[in-house]
């Protein structure tokens, strides 16, 4: 059982955590995310965990939400464009890549607890040598 | 931002949906693994059995594994036999999914905890102390 919970939090770390490190990034050289980079992630983490996901449901909706944060960030882009003013800092709670991205997260931790705790699955890249 | 609104409330009522369902998809599967026993395919999963049992006999190097005797598999197969009769179809399926990613050592252990759920005889509680 020990090695279901290795498992599941190597995939956690991997698929889910390691995906979000350029935000992380920005906001140790800026001091802040800008709204057009957490938009694009969204997408992007949408779209991947979306195709790396076993349940229909969460595939087409992920997909949905991966199109339909394209559009918001092609949208963002305009703005800033027209507006002719540097991405800002943004209120964490009020923008909704921030909690598309909580979302996704915890839909796929759920996913791979049911697969690596409850179903004994191993996670690939720590596959043990038979 | 004010004429885009409704992609983002979309998005979000969409990640709801996909979170609802992912919670009730793990809530049941727990479920289901608590009724471990009612997931045992008919024969395509009893030949599985039968082939991990010989392999598992076959790696007794290390003096670690013993053998099981050829009445200790038939009560296996048996036991298998009689908790498929209680399967509903969509069990069948989940199993069968779940079942089919599993390498060997995984379908060892899968067994092995669906014996320790579900069994109180002696000759599986042998079984499960040979692993």
């Amino acid at each position: 059982m020990k090695d279901n919970y290795q498992f599941f939090f190597a995939s956690i770390i991997f698929h889910l955590v390691l995906p979000l490190m350029p935000l992380i990034f920005e906001m140790n050289y800026t001091g802040y995310i800008s709204e057009r980079s957490l938009t694009m992630i969204a997408s992007i983490y949408a779209f991947t965990i979306a195709v790396s996901s076993r349940n229909v449901i969460t595939l087409a909706i992920g997909i949905i939400i991966g199109f339909l944060n394209a559009g918001n960030y092609g949208s963002t882009i305009k703005v800033i464009n027209e507006v002719q003013t540097l991405p800002g800092r943004f209120d964490f709670l009020s923008l909704s890549a921030f909690w598309l991205i909580l979302i996704i997260f915890i839909i796929h931790s759920t996913e791979r607890y049911a697969r690596h705790v409850l179903e004994n699955e191993e996670f690939v890249l720590l596959k043990k040598r038979k | 931002m004010e004429n885009i609104g409704w992609i983002q409330l979309a998005s979000i009522f969409l990640g709801i949906i996909a979170l609802i369902f992912s919670i009730r998809n793990l809530v049941l599967r727990k479920k289901v693994n608590n009724n471990l026993e009612k997931k045992i395919l008919e024969s395509k999963i009893e030949m599985s059995i039968e082939k991990l049992i010989n392999k598992r006999n076959a790696n007794t190097k290390g003096q670690k594994r013993r053998t099981l005797s050829e009445k200790e598999i038939d009560n296996l197969i048996k036991k298998f036999e009689s908790l498929t009769k209680q399967l509903e179809e969509a069990q069948k399926k989940h199993f069968e999914d779940s079942w089919s990613i599993k390498n060997q050592k995984d379908k060892i252990n899968y067994l092995t905890k669906l014996i320790d759920e579900s069994n109180d005889s002696k000759e599986f509680k042998r079984f499960q102390k040979a692993d």
